[in-house]
């Protein structure tokens, strides 16, 4: 219990379990309106909603968040329940617990909304598909699932690929720390032969065109673009003394 | 993308068309900044008129002058003459 809030095992201490009467009692009264015997039965249950949440507890969900909101599935069965049918608070609460803690879980352990009954068809797909797999030494069909579960096979394929896992480019993948972003190999360097010999030939068009231009129009175009005798071996572009100096004063 | 609005654009190692008007004049053309702009219009469109002829697109003036006005040829242009390995 070291990893949850120390108010909440501060509570589950201070409040041990609850006989069947004593739920019946504290039920009925809170029906009444009486907010203290409300207060005790939650208080008194948070140990189920504790053991419910370790259950359904993954590594990318928050533990304390699960908590929180599989509590919210104990108050609304402390709402609903009813002392006078003769179960035991437990029983019925724990539906509600755990419809809370799926509904978060569904909500928050990934990126993309999926709805919750698309979340729990593709888990009864996955498991059919390993049942049949186990059975039958290879991979079935979408057709034998569709047959087996009683969907159509587009809402099979619709939902597995709704659900598909996603990874993050940046997350970290191994012990290293390597991204799958740095495994992916870089080719901003790569030129297409067809492209370069392209615009090799492009670029011999653009200096036969520049031998159109006068003296003056070119100097003005080296000026205006500061295209420098370093950069382009040139000639034709040569820069006066002065227009250096003019340059370097710039 | 530079605005398209003017009819030269150049980035910041280059000088603007009052300075180059002034390095011309002082090396004996005298000049002022619009015709500084126009020799550039007129240059390039020299440039975009024979890449045009060459790849034998038979463009016609005002689509070749729209071409050799777009920032994107200039740059482009520029760019090519920029490199070593010509």
């Amino acid at each position: 219990m070291a990893y949850i809030d120390k108010s909440y095992s501060d509570i589950i201490k201070n409040n041990p379990l609850l006989t069947k009467k004593q739920e019946i009692n504290l039920s009925r009264q809170a029906k009444k309106g009486n907010r203290t015997a409300r207060k005790k039965l939650i208080e008194s249950n948070y140990r189920l909603v504790l053991s419910i949440a370790k259950k359904y507890h993954r590594n990318d969900i928050n533990f304390e968040d699960l908590l929180q909101e599989s509590s919210i599935g104990l108050l609304k069965a402390v709402d609903r329940f009813d002392p006078e049918l003769g179960y035991k608070f437990s029983t019925y609460a724990c539906w509600w617990i755990k419809q809370a803690a799926l509904q978060y879980i569904n909500e928050n352990s990934t990126n993309i909304k999926v709805p919750t009954h698309s979340r729990l068809l593709n888990s009864k797909i996955k498991n059919k598909i390993k049942e049949l797999e186990d059975k039958e030494g290879k991979k079935p069909t979408l057709e034998q699932v569709s047959e087996e579960i009683g969907e159509n096979v587009n809402k099979i394929k619709y939902t597995l690929k709704s659900n598909r896992y996603i990874a993050s480019i940046d997350a970290s993948r191994d012990d290293e720390g390597n991204t799958l972003a740095s495994k992916i190999a870089d080719e901003s360097d790569f030129v297409n032969p067809e492209v370069l010999l392209e615009k090799k030939e492009l670029k011999r068009i653009i200096r036969e065109s520049l031998n159109l231009l006068s003296p003056k129009e070119e100097k003005i175009i080296r000026l205006r673009f500061g295209i420098t005798e370093d950069e382009y071996n040139n000639n034709k572009f040569t820069l006066t003394s002065e227009m250096k100096e003019y340059l370097n004063e710039k | 993308m530079k605005s398209k609005k003017y009819v030269t654009v150049t980035n910041s190692n280059g000088l603007g068309l009052y300075d180059v008007a002034k390095v011309m004049t002082n090396n004996g053309h005298k000049m002022n900044h619009s015709t500084v702009r126009n020799i550039i219009n007129r240059s390039f469109f020299k440039l975009a008129k024979n890449i045009s002829d060459s790849y034998n697109l038979n463009y016609d003036s005002k689509k070749i002058d729209s071409i050799s006005r777009s920032p994107e040829f200039q740059e482009s242009v520029v760019d090519l003459l920029r490199e070593k390995e010509l």
